[in-house]
């Protein structure tokens, strides 16, 4: 009996996985094509899309601008996020429950609907079109991931440890860089590189708020396919993951995945 | 004379509750001293303020003689220990240590020497490069007490330090918290809500209930002398009875109890009046039973029969009926002739008595 429901645990577990590997499994392969449509399985081996990549019009200008404001975004977003995640968890004040509600709400609202609401808005502003108002956009969608990750760090936190600081001596700000943010360290680094993944991807915001001068790679590419579905979308896509992969490795190399999202408590 | 802790009439209040109701307290240099209570007693809020985590709401705070309120706790010089050990977990033992001297931008091999020093005499000498969490709740416990003592702190506040430890743990932590007082002569004060350790630690217990201070003396005061009902019935066993005041001849009152028992006792003042309502307390072991009452004006005395012995060991209990009620008596020195039947006459000294009006 037992046996027969493990077999059946691995089985959805093999489908459950697959589906969510299936698009690479097909988008990466059929970047090496070498015929002009997009195939699966591929036809020929070829690295030609690759070498297209340079000659895509607005390719180049896309990847550095979507870059620029996905590491200003995660910047500005880790800061913010985390000094109000702090504020949240280690003080009461009046109020305290409706600004948690409110700076979390840009996770509950339709994407679509934030679009349309910032673009009036900056339109009135006169910062639609414009990289800050990409940029405030992007803040307020993540912001809400580093507050909830310093929440779940300081759910744990014991107070006694800044109190013990304090008594031994050290002053306010000697005292979160010596003992606060070493131990939320892996929750705010989490913060930064969701910022930055969810910046670097994000569609549905950027829709309402890019201009042919400040266009991101993500709208790049999906106005590219609304003409033509060639493999130099596959090519790029495959850089997109690659480039989204680059923090996760990094930060695996530094601390290990499992630590970061909280897997394993030990915490040094 | 300059104290190393002098707190004058200090008040705090949260959200409009009074929390510690006018607190008054002068320790000497080298003094031991306990805050012992329930929880919410206010000990915890009363140690937070002398720590500086909280502002009185009244009153003033001395710490060797230097006015401390509104000085933030990294100026006030302390040391302290936690109940959740609260090392902190991304540092070595060493490290740790080293924190306060670090702060202090003491020289390297001062810290290196000093933190040495101060983990032989907490015996762990060998631990310096281990994480928190590789260790016993008890060399956590030491490692936090080296941590407090190593910046020599003009006072040593200890929260509870002892009561996440298993009971073996506890006891040998605490014989070691009194070696190591008895060896530095740090000033300290000790927040429990155990009246054992209260009992065999401090040179003075603070006994504290619903902010207010009940009583302030020695560890057998507190225990031989209570002062009120609460200190009485908190700490130790006590026996109680209810009655009335049938006559006052001078400062000999005859008590009648409820449940008809007439017995006679000595107060030292003359705050009574015939016909109120008293309480009487009297603990087992200040009870010795006898034969006769050998008249001094000191003794009060009640006439009782045994109606159960229990042998303890190193103690013997006798439950002692009188009238309908039972007076427990302990004993080191258990006599033949007191077997159960037996009549006896059960005496104390009017010193451990405590007699105070019943609140209707």
């Amino acid at each position: 009996m037992m046996k027969l429901r493990f077999s059946w645990l691995g089985v959805i577990t093999f489908f459950i996985l697959m589906f969510t590997i299936a698009p690479f499994l097909v988008i990466v392969p059929s970047s090496f094509t070498s015929e002009n449509f997009v195939s699966f399985p591929p036809e020929g081996l070829s690295l030609k899309w690759y070498t297209g990549l340079l000659d895509m019009p607005g390719l180049t200008s896309a990847v550095i601008f979507s870059l620029q404001l996905a590491i200003v975004t995660a910047i500005l977003s880790t800061v913010i996020g985390t000094l109000a995640g702090l504020c949240i968890a280690k003080y009461n004040f009046k109020g305290k429950q409706t600004i948690n509600t409110l700076l979390l709400s840009p996770l509950a609202l339709p994407a679509l609907i934030i679009g349309i609401a910032l673009l009036v808005y900056f339109t009135y502003l006169g910062l639609a079109g414009s990289f800050t108002g990409l940029l405030l956009a992007h803040i307020l969608i993540t912001i809400p991931y580093v507050i909830r990750f310093v929440l779940t760090g300081m759910a744990t936190f014991d107070d006694n440890l800044e109190k013990a600081a304090a008594i031994m001596g050290a002053k306010p700000i000697r005292i979160f860089w010596d003992v606060t943010f070493p131990l939320i360290r892996p929750a705010v680094i989490s913060g930064t590189v969701f910022s930055f993944l969810i910046s670097f991807d994000n569609v549905t915001i950027s829709l309402f708020l890019v201009s042919a001068e400040n266009m991101t790679l993500p709208l790049l590419i999906f106005n590219y396919i609304q003409q033509n579905l060639s493999p130099l979308i596959s090519a790029v896509s495959t850089v997109v993951i690659l480039i989204s992969l680059i923090p996760i490795l990094i930060i695996e190399k530094i601390y290990g995945l499992d630590r970061l999202f909280g897997l394993n408590s030990n915490s040094h | 004379m300059q104290y190393d802790v002098e707190l004058k009439n200090i008040k705090k209040q949260f959200n409009k509750q009074d929390v510690v109701k006018g607190f008054n307290l002068q320790v000497k240099k080298g003094e031991f001293i306990s805050f012992l209570g329930p929880s919410g007693c206010g000990k915890t809020t009363t140690l937070n303020m002398l720590a500086g985590f909280l502002d009185p709401s009244e009153g003033e705070l001395f710490i060797k003689g230097k006015r401390m309120n509104n000085i933030p706790p990294y100026k006030r010089e302390l040391g302290m220990v936690f109940q959740t050990y609260s090392l902190f977990p991304h540092m070595t033992v060493f490290e740790n240590v080293a924190y306060g001297l670090k702060l202090r931008k003491k020289p390297k091999a001062e810290i290196e020497s000093r933190v040495r020093k101060v983990l032989e005499l907490v015996q762990l000498p060998h631990l310096h490069d281990r994480f928190p969490n590789q260790l016993s709740g008890g060399q956590r416990q030491r490692i936090a007490i080296a941590r407090a003592l190593v910046t020599e702190p003009s006072i040593l506040l200890l929260d509870e330090p002892l009561s996440n430890l298993d009971a073996k743990l506890r006891v040998e932590l605490r014989d070691e918290l009194k070696r190591l007082h008895k060896q530095l002569g740090v000033t300290t004060i000790f927040v429990t809500h155990d009246q054992e350790e209260a009992l065999s630690l401090s040179d003075r217990i603070v006994v504290m209930s619903h902010g207010n201070i009940e009583q302030i003396g020695t560890p057998n005061e507190i225990y031989n002398q209570p002062k009120s009902e609460f200190v009485h019935t908190f700490i130790g066993q006590t026996n109680q009875f209810e009655g009335n005041i049938k006559s006052i001849n001078g400062s000999q009152i005859q008590i009648l109890s409820k449940d008809g028992v007439v017995f006679n006792t000595v107060v030292s003042d003359s705050r009574f009046q015939v016909g109120e309502s008293v309480n009487l307390f009297i603990r087992p072991e200040s009870i010795f039973l006898g034969k006769e009452h050998n008249n001094s004006l000191d003794t009060a005395c009640i006439q009782g029969k045994i109606k159960l012995v229990t042998f303890l060991g190193s103690i013997t209990e006798y439950h002692v009926a009188i009238g309908d009620h039972d007076l427990v008596v302990r004993t080191q020195q258990p006599q033949k002739e007191w077997i159960e039947g037996a009549d006896v006459l059960c005496c104390w000294n009017i010193e451990n008595q405590l007699l105070i009006r019943r609140e209707m």
